[in-house]
């Protein structure tokens, strides 16, 4: 570490300089979605400043009076809320078993979570189609859900696996010898120390679901089963693309993100240096 | 409270015995410590005990009944381990009462003997505090505190002194050793450091390789060793040991080596058997002193260390092959690189068998 007391060295100056300028290219383009969405579409000025020149929320209430983003916003919580769930539950079990037990096949299971992960999604795309079609759950947001929990879970397994494998087993023997069940042990100890592993997995699951367009849009056929991607892309028209509308519909998809993110913040600092030090 | 019996006791992963036909009894109220180089097999039987481990083969009894198929939340025992194994999550109360809890035992109670066990061993001020935010010291002790509370019939120990700076250590085992005292608990101690073996134990089992080499009383093994390793393993600085053969002088029995020369003492001529017989002659170092003028019973070696130590000094040299270790008077005007004629005590001499190991005194007083 550098302790530089002169804070108006040359050192310091230019690096000063070099956050700044990686600062505006990160939030210039940001801005420029904000100054789209808040633009009347008639209005619109293509000048380099990002700040709208006469500001109004007509974009926005254009999607909730005009479409159905209320019935996508709530399809796209439903089965994003409903995949994280899901997956991180069965990721947690699944991961604690394959961390600590021995049985046959161990080994080619985590294997097989791994060469799951290396095809490219689109290549599932078919037999997903055929699966879900068999279960009779196209364009039925349970479908969509049981898809995107199975292809979150491989992801999670391995990453709690790996915390899992991190905490020392003594606690568990301790545990043990305190008088608790294998599921006391899981409940108490194990998932409590984990939390920033799990907050990291749940986080994975819900953008997985929350951002996934295109097994959606070939799922789902009916309007009010959309969720909000494929909803928003039907804005892009064939011809003309309302710009300010799918602005103003991008930032508030991003807005739950962002919230989920500030949410866990805590746990996802935690989980990037926890490990370093036990005892 | 409880006896403990191991009884033919076998541990094997696979086709290795990791400890092999272990036979103890431990009585109520005893104060056991296992002792033994890395490797023998402690830990491995402190776990079968605990539950922890499976038994391979024979019977553990605890309190009379054998207890190998019951989980470790049933066999009624207390383990503090050597890495304290506290939940990080939990304050130092919840640490201690987690156990407890479990048990569902009332609030009132569980307060109570919280409160009871966080007086015996000093941490009041830290009930609400992370294990993180503890010392080394403090967290031995929550250890330890999470096996009081629990009032089990036995207490089990892993190295748990291990992790401790040299004074921490000495203040934890005075500790321990009042705990024992006042709650009387029937405790096994595994340990590698054979003064805490001595200082704690009532009895010592000394194990290498998985077996059982002798169980005794901490004086019992100081004054009469099983075997060559026993004698090695006890006692600091350690036992020296010469190749002596038994041969006649002057119509007295005498063991001669490589610069040894020392007549067998009346009363163990008996025990020696046949002349030429090929035997260890071990003394300790406190048992030696530098020899007057006509002293016969001697080793004569060369000096190549001095550790004065205040008290006392310690000669550090070789005698022919094997190495020496004297202990001197602190005011020795031996010089190192001197050739020393060391006298010992013949009645503090040690006899083993070189082929067996086994000590020829067994049964001696
Ligand atoms: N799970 C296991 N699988 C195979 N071998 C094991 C296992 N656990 C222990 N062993 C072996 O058993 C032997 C005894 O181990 P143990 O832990 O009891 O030694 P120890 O006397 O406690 O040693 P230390 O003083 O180093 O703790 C060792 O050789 C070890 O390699
Ligand atoms: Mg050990």
């Amino acid at each position: 570490m550098n302790h530089d007391n002169n804070p108006f060295s040359g050192g310091r100056i230019l690096k000063m300089l070099f956050l700044a300028a990686v600062t505006v290219a990160v939030v210039y383009p940001v801005l420029w979605v904000v100054k789209m969405a808040l633009t009347p579409s008639q209005g619109f000025d293509a000048s380099a400043s990002p700040l709208p020149s006469n500001p109004d929320l007509s974009n926005f209430v254009y999607l909730f009076k005009e479409t159905d983003f209320l019935r996508w916003l709530l399809n796209s919580s439903v089965v994003s809320a409903t995949t994280t769930l899901l997956g991180v539950f069965l990721a947690c079990t699944a991961a604690y078993a394959l961390s600590r037990f021995r049985f046959p096949l161990r080994a080619s299971a985590m294997m097989m979570f791994l060469i799951q992960q290396m095809f490219p999604g689109v290549l599932m795309m078919v037999p997903l189609y055929i699966i879900v079609d068999n279960l009779g759950l196209l364009d039925q947001l349970l479908g969509l859900t049981l898809v995107y929990a199975t292809t979150a879970i491989p992801f999670c397994v391995w990453m709690l696996k790996g915390y899992f494998d991190t905490i020392p087993r003594d606690l568990e023997e301790a545990a043990l010898m305190d008088g608790a069940t294998p599921a006391m042990i899981f409940w108490r100890i194990m998932l409590p120390l984990s939390l920033p592993a799990v907050a990291v997995t749940a986080l994975f699951s819900f953008m997985t679901a929350w951002n996934e367009f295109i097994l959606a849009a070939i799922f789902m056929n009916s309007s009010e089963h959309y969720t909000l991607p494929v909803g928003l892309k039907t804005m892009v028209g064939q011809f003309s693309t309302e710009w300010g509308h799918f602005a103003a519909g991008a930032i508030l998809v991003s807005i739950p993100v962002v919230a989920l993110f500030f949410a866990l913040q805590k746990q996802l600092v935690g989980g990037l240096t926890a490990g370093g030090v036990k005892g | 409270m409880a006896s403990v019996q191991l009884e033919k006791v076998f541990k094997r992963f696979g086709d290795n015995a990791v400890v092999r036909d272990v036979n103890l009894d431990i009585e109520d109220g005893d104060f056991v410590v296992l002792v033994g180089p890395s490797g023998c097999g402690k830990s491995t039987t402190l776990r079968m005990i605990a539950g922890l481990e499976e038994i391979s083969e024979g019977n553990l009894k605890i309190g009379g009944k054998v207890v190998n198929n019951l989980s470790p939340r049933d066999r009624d025992v207390a383990m503090v381990f050597q890495s304290y194994a506290l939940y990080p999550h939990m304050t130092v109360r919840e640490n201690i009462s987690f156990g407890l809890k479990l048990r569902k035992m009332d609030a009132a109670e569980i307060d109570a003997r919280v409160k009871n066990a966080s007086g015996i061993l000093g941490l009041d001020e830290y009930l609400e505090r992370k294990p993180k935010a503890l010392s080394g010291g403090q967290r031995q002790r929550v250890a330890m505190g999470r096996a009081i509370v629990r009032q089990p019939a036995v207490f089990l120990f892993d190295e748990p002194l291990s992790n401790l700076d040299a004074k921490l250590r000495v203040q934890m085992r005075a500790e321990i050793a009042k705990l024992h005292q006042q709650l009387g608990i029937t405790t096994i101690y595994v340990t590698h450091d054979q003064v805490e073996a001595m200082t704690l134990a009532k009895h010592i089992v000394v194990m290498s390789m998985g077996l059982v080499q002798q169980v005794g009383a901490p004086l019992e093994l100081y004054r009469r060793p099983a075997n060559l390793f026993v004698a090695g393993f006890i006692g600091s600085p350690a036992m020296n040991f010469f190749d002596v053969e038994v041969k006649e002088e002057g119509g007295v029995p005498v063991m001669k080596g490589e610069g040894v020369s020392v007549r067998v003492p009346e009363r163990f001529r008996s025990l020696l058997g046949e002349k030429g017989r090929k035997l260890v002659l071990g003394v300790r170092p406190e048992h030696m002193h530098e020899a007057t003028e006509g002293e016969t019973d001697v080793v004569v070696g060369t000096v190549d260390v001095l550790e004065p130590l205040g008290a006392e000094v310690h000669a550090l040299g070789k005698v022919a092959g094997s190495d020496l270790t004297a202990r001197l008077e602190p005011d020795t005007k031996v010089q190192v690189g001197d050739t020393v004629r060391i006298g010992v005590a013949l009645d503090e001499l040690h006899i083993f068998d070189r082929s067996t190991g086994r000590s020829l005194l067994e049964g001696v007083s």
